[in-house]
């Protein structure tokens, strides 16, 4: 099974990047799920 | 190449745990503070309801060690009848029931080959005596509430309370109470199981509330017997092994939304064994997975909202994923484990240690976020304090405690597979709990 080589500095920074966009994606649409949906309780 | 695959697996694995606990998180912590008073049963009506009658069913199988108990303590509200339904017990369970006198104690019986069916009959069964009563006492259906609530448990003294402000709105229909496991523990398994109810399920229920996509639990579910009666039929509960999930995915198709109670909650039992904590995740896990037979009406339904399918279908993959993840996850680790040599033998020490402690510390994030508001839901609710000892360790549980889920899951997708789907039931109130 062939792995990613952390050794190889291109590698390493493509690995971070994406992780890095990734973690941001996650925020950014979580974020943007709440606001659009915090008013939206229902009257029990 | 697989390699490759495991790894963008494990990315939407990822992505997929990340972004529910964020809006969970977000909700928690920002919405449910501003909007507390209208949650289920916070907001105190003018006028409570003095026509409410109340019946919790209470299924039994081999109860023997804690029926008593629990039965006691349900009468103990006055509101209360109680409707105890023996799914043919081979212990004392029947003996210890019929040790309590009181008028508002129903005992019913199911025998073999009739019993040991599955826990949706048991529910259906004491459903029909219950409409018997109603009716031949015209009592409105209306006005009747219905709870079901585990042979282990119990309410919290306020449940009553809760329960009469909810319901005297005559626009509620259907109400899960917060799940707490009893205190006292006895080791880290329970404190896990504790943390996971009371804290981590919370803050996905009250997300949920937003989104319209709450969930039953099986135990501490109450709805107004009516619109049941009139939307889902006589006979309500179904047979798939997560009876409640099944029953809400029903609600939700006819426009029968459930409501969360965050301010009182059920006691239930914590497990100490792992094996018995593996068996009885197991039969969740099938219960999940006996839920796909609904996703065609899922899919086709006009009713849910693009967000409520999102839900029911975070719900339903949940399984898959997991499973995907952890195989991911694992063969990963192996793999880099017996490659470590040729592939960080040359990395300078430094560089290694600050890895290894930047991954340690992203594990533990979650882990860490969870138990700071586990340890503040117990100081709000002036439940017992956990030890230092405890605490520390609580963030390593959490984070890791997927690797023993692992085995459920395995557990879970081989039972089904293969059709087996008998009732692995829990055992309460033994030596091993």
């Amino acid at each position: 099974m062939a792995l990613i080589n952390f050794l190889t500095a291109w590698t390493t920074t493509t690995v971070i990047l994406t992780l890095s966009v990734m973690f941001g994606a996650s925020f950014i649409i979580s974020f943007i799920f709440w606001l659009t949906h915090h008013q939206n309780l229902r009257k029990g | 190449m697989v390699a490759t695959i495991f790894t963008i697996i494990w990315c939407v694995a990822l992505f997929i745990f990340l972004f529910y606990s964020l809006i969970s998180l977000l909700f928690r912590a920002f919405s449910y503070p501003r909007d507390f008073q209208r949650f289920a049963g916070n907001e105190q009506p003018e006028e409570v309801d003095q026509e409410l009658r109340y019946f919790v069913i209470v299924p039994c199988f081999n109860e023997a060690a804690v029926i008593k108990r629990t039965i006691t303590k349900l009468l103990s509200f006055k509101e209360f009848e109680v409707i105890v339904v023996d799914d043919a017990s081979s212990d004392n369970s029947v003996a210890e029931i019929k040790t309590i006198n009181s008028s508002r104690l129903h005992l019913l019986r199911r025998y073999v080959p009739n019993a040991h069916t599955e826990k949706g009959d048991v529910l259906n069964f004491a459903l029909d005596y219950l409409c018997q009563i109603v009716i031949r006492e015209k009592t409105p259906f209306e006005k009747t509430i219905v709870g079901v609530i585990d042979a282990d448990a119990q309410l919290a003294p306020n449940a009553a309370q809760r329960l009469n402000a909810y319901f005297s709105s005559p626009a509620t229909n259907v109400t899960q109470m917060r799940v707490k496991m009893y205190p006292r523990f006895k080791n880290e398994l329970q404190i896990l199981q504790d943390i996971e109810f009371f804290s981590i399920n919370h803050m996905s229920q009250i997300m949920r509330m937003y989104t319209r996509t709450v969930g039953l639990s099986g135990n501490g579910q109450f709805f107004r017997l009516a619109p049941i009666l009139k939307k889902i039929g006589n006979h309500p509960w179904g047979n798939a092994l997560l009876d409640d999930y099944e029953l809400t995915i029903k609600m939700m198709l006819k426009r029968l939304y459930v409501d969360y109670m965050t301010d009182t909650y059920v006691y239930q039992e914590a497990l100490t064994s792992p094996k018995r904590f593996i068996r009885q995740r197991s039969r969740w896990v099938q219960g999940d997975l006996n839920c796909l037979k609904y996703l065609p009406r899922i899919v086709k339904s006009k009713v849910l909202s693009v967000t409520q399918k999102l839900g029911i279908y975070y719900f339903l993959i949940q399984p898959w994923v997991n499973l995907l993840a952890d195989f991911a996850v694992i063969s990963l680790t192996v793999v880099t484990l017996i490659h470590w040599q040729d592939r960080f033998a040359s990395m300078p020490l430094a560089m290694m240690i600050v890895s290894l402690s930047a991954l340690l510390v992203i594990s533990l994030f979650w882990g860490i976020i969870f138990g700071f508001f586990y340890y503040h839901d117990l100081n709000h609710f002036n439940e017992p304090k956990l030890k230092l000892r405890q605490l520390l360790i609580l963030p390593l549980g959490i984070s890791y405690m997927y690797i023993i889920l692992f085995f459920s899951i395995i557990m879970a997708f081989w039972r089904w597979a293969f059709h087996e789907n008998s009732w692995i039931k829990t055992d309460h109130g033994k030596s091993v709990s």
